[in-house]
């Protein structure tokens, strides 16, 4: 058996009605002398701190150069499996070299899919990647006509991740 | 017989037996990589080390120091453990730090060594050394300077195990590196072992060059089948394609080796397009109404012959051998193929099972062949023309149908030997166990459930085939079921599992 709660009684003030009325009207107006907080999305965008957790995208470094080397930590701890990898060889058989071939650097994706259907945005392959060469953008709107529009290639993460300049450059100075 | 003590455990071993084989003996590992068990003993890692009768001042190399008559040796003393920090230290003063691009991470001891025993930082600040990191040794081989702990492996490997000297060591002290000799790239045709004995990814294949890396990869435990020496293999696959084949030792059969024909054969197992379902007259029909048409064209048996692949297992073969009987099949004979062998490993016979398939009553195609009414070819095998003239039907049970697929009456599916599951003899007698490294699916079932519905035969599982295998093979020893209960599927752990013929 349930607690049986007794109801109060209300106050013969409370009983007006008209008071709560003026209440709310009173809130209602406070509200309308405030400064705005809604914003007019999409012509307005709100504005991100710097490690805010969107779409991962793969970047390139100043000169054009491709830092990922596909070595699939990513992959690997990615906990949706979300990312899958096609590592390829620079200067070998099937060059997969986006600028010029530096005998410097052995490797880079031959493709690179981020399912965004799958992904969780947990950030565990930038934090795992150990290029820096992945990283979670400020992007967050994602959608498509179809599902294979939203599985990015290596193309759209490109796009998406842009270029970061790169102090090291390890491959040049070697 | 010499008796010694190795971390607190007592162990008899014969005199010249080395420290580090006595501990393997009990299992207790002594980190090495110069010394390996099929090439001999060097010396110059200085990694296995080991303190003799409480020696601290100067430990012992195990893989060189011969055991003595009541030894104390110590693997994992306060001292062996300091030293071997030190070693490791050493080692990666210039190792890169390239294990991201690495083929070889995941699978090298180094790497696994320097987490295990290493100090897991250093102290030297310097700039590492640097050097050309794509040395082609030969078309198979890549070298890179930089990774190279020079445990000189490689150049023992030819010169013990293949007697030639196609690379050697250049220069000295901090400058040396392993080198291509005055001849020109590497020629040898078992040339792709120095690959497996790096410890180091200063060796990768080029043909398995960054396509994966390991840890995603499954393996299986098998025998390689394109010759009848049966090496022991472990094909590494991911998603459903085979990647490469690399040996497993066994040190009755192949040691630690294999050749390259064999190792690169692992391409011609990967198929685009195979027989899925069964056919009859080139319409696809059900499994049983395919067997029911076999049956049926078969009759009572006369006039026809069973013509069976030497890649089928010994089960398999068995279980046709079964069903010829049942159906009063008089001829049944294997197939035959044929490669260039040589000295080494390589045999003529280009199947791995022709001693079981003669040990089960298969027999060779006569020159002079009967008159045949029909004829049944059990798995991928070249069937000479002289049996196709004056047939009434043909039955196919393979993986590729090939040119006879149109001739055929009914194609039935079969799977490579990459799929199977069972065993094959090798020239020596020895029956191994063979491992699926790849699932070909539902729509293919395995070849010895195809001839056990064909034959509507008694026994049903895996393991009463097993029995009904051992009891056609007199001369094996009869091996038990559970013993093949680990023969499952290509994800399982691998495990090994020789089975050694009783030979009298």
């Amino acid at each position: 058996m349930g607690k049986v709660v007794e109801r109060k009684k209300l106050t013969w003030f409370q009983e007006l009605y008209l008071p709560q009325v003026v209440q709310g009207l009173g809130m209602t107006f406070k509200q309308m002398f405030k400064k705005e907080i809604t914003l007019q999305y999409p012509e307005e965008r709100q504005q991100f701190y710097d490690d805010y957790r969107g779409a991962p995208g793969l970047v390139k470094d100043q000169e054009g150069r491709e830092k990922c080397v596909s070595c699939q930590l990513c992959e690997y701890i990615c906990p949706p499996k979300a990312i899958v990898i096609k590592p390829g060889e620079i200067g070998g058989p099937d060059n997969v070299a986006e600028t010029e071939v530096n005998e410097n650097v052995e490797k880079a994706p031959k493709e690179f899919f981020i399912d965004m259907l799958r992904c969780i945005y947990c950030g565990y392959c930038e934090e795992v990647c150990p290029e820096e060469a992945i990283f979670m953008t400020s992007m967050y709107e994602l959608n498509g006509q179809t599902r294979a529009e939203l599985v990015h290639d290596k193309d759209r993460l490109y796009e998406i991740g842009g270029t970061r300049v790169d102090t090291i450059q390890k491959w040049k100075g070697k | 017989m010499i008796k010694l003590t190795i971390d607190g455990r007592e162990v008899e071993v014969e005199p010249g037996t080395t420290v580090l084989e006595a501990a393997s003996k009990l299992g207790i590992e002594v980190p090495h990589y110069c010394y390996h068990p099929d090439i001999g003993i060097d010396g110059n890692c200085r990694m296995c080390l080991c303190e003799v009768n409480g020696n601290t001042n100067k430990l012992a190399i195990g893989c060189k120091f011969p055991v003595g008559e009541g030894m104390d040796v110590k693997t994992a003393s306060d001292a062996v453990v300091k030293a071997r920090k030190g070693v490791l230290e050493f080692l990666l003063i210039n190792h890169p730090l390239d294990c991201t691009i690495c083929d070889q991470a995941g699978e090298c001891p180094l790497q696994d060594y320097a987490y295990r025993f290493g100090p897991g930082d250093s102290r030297f600040r310097e700039p590492k050394r640097k050097g050309p990191k794509t040395v082609e040794f030969s078309d198979k081989v890549m070298f890179d300077t930089e990774r190279c702990i020079l445990c000189t492996r490689c150049t023992r490997y030819f010169e013990v195990v293949r007697d030639s000297r196609p690379i050697g060591v250049e220069n000295m002290g901090g400058a040396s590196t392993i080198t291509l000799g005055p001849n020109g790239p590497i020629t040898d045709p078992y040339q792709m072992n120095i690959i497996d004995i790096c410890p180091v990814g200063a060796l990768t294949s080029r043909d398995f060059r960054f396509k994966q890396r390991v840890w995603f990869m499954d393996f299986a435990d098998t025998i390689c089948p394109g010759c009848e020496r049966g090496c022991n293999i472990t094909a590494g696959a991911y998603q459903g394609k085979l990647l490469r084949f690399t040996p497993r030792r066994n040190p009755e059969v192949n040691k630690s080796w294999m050749c390259d024909d064999g190792r690169l054969s692992y391409k011609t197992y990967n198929l685009d397009e195979r027989v899925r379902g069964a056919t009859v007259a080139g319409e696809s029909v059900a499994m049983d109404d395919a067997l029911d048409k076999v049956v049926e064209l078969v009759g009572d048996g006369s006039g026809v012959a069973i013509l069976a692949s030497t890649v089928d297992t010994c089960e398999e073969l068995a279980a046709i051998g079964e069903f010829a009987k049942l159906s009063n099949i008089e001829h049944i004979w294997h197939g035959e193929k044929s490669w260039e062998g040589d000295d080494f490993l390589k045999l003529p016979d280009a199947t791995p099972n022709t001693a079981g398939a003669k040990a089960l009553g298969f027999t060779n195609v006569p020159d002079e062949a009967p008159a045949l009414r029909g004829l049944i070819v059990a798995g991928d095998v070249g069937v000479p023309s002289r049996l196709l003239e004056s047939l009434d039907f043909l039955v196919l049970q393979t993986p590729v149908a090939g040119a006879l697929g149109e001739a055929a009456v009914v194609v039935l599916p079969g799977r490579t030997a990459l799929e199977k599951k069972g065993s094959w003899m090798n020239h020596d007698g020895r029956r191994q166990a063979v491992k699926p490294a790849l699932d070909p699916g539902a729509d293919v079932p395995a070849d010895w459930e195809i001839w056990r519905d064909l034959a509507s035969a008694e026994w049903t599982s895996f393991a009463e085939l097993l029995a009904l295998a051992n009891a056609s093979l007199p001369e094996v020893a009869a091996i038990g079921t559970d013993e093949y209960s680990t023969i499952v599927g290509p994800n399982e752990q691998a495990q090994h599992l020789v089975i050694q013929a009783a030979k009298s």
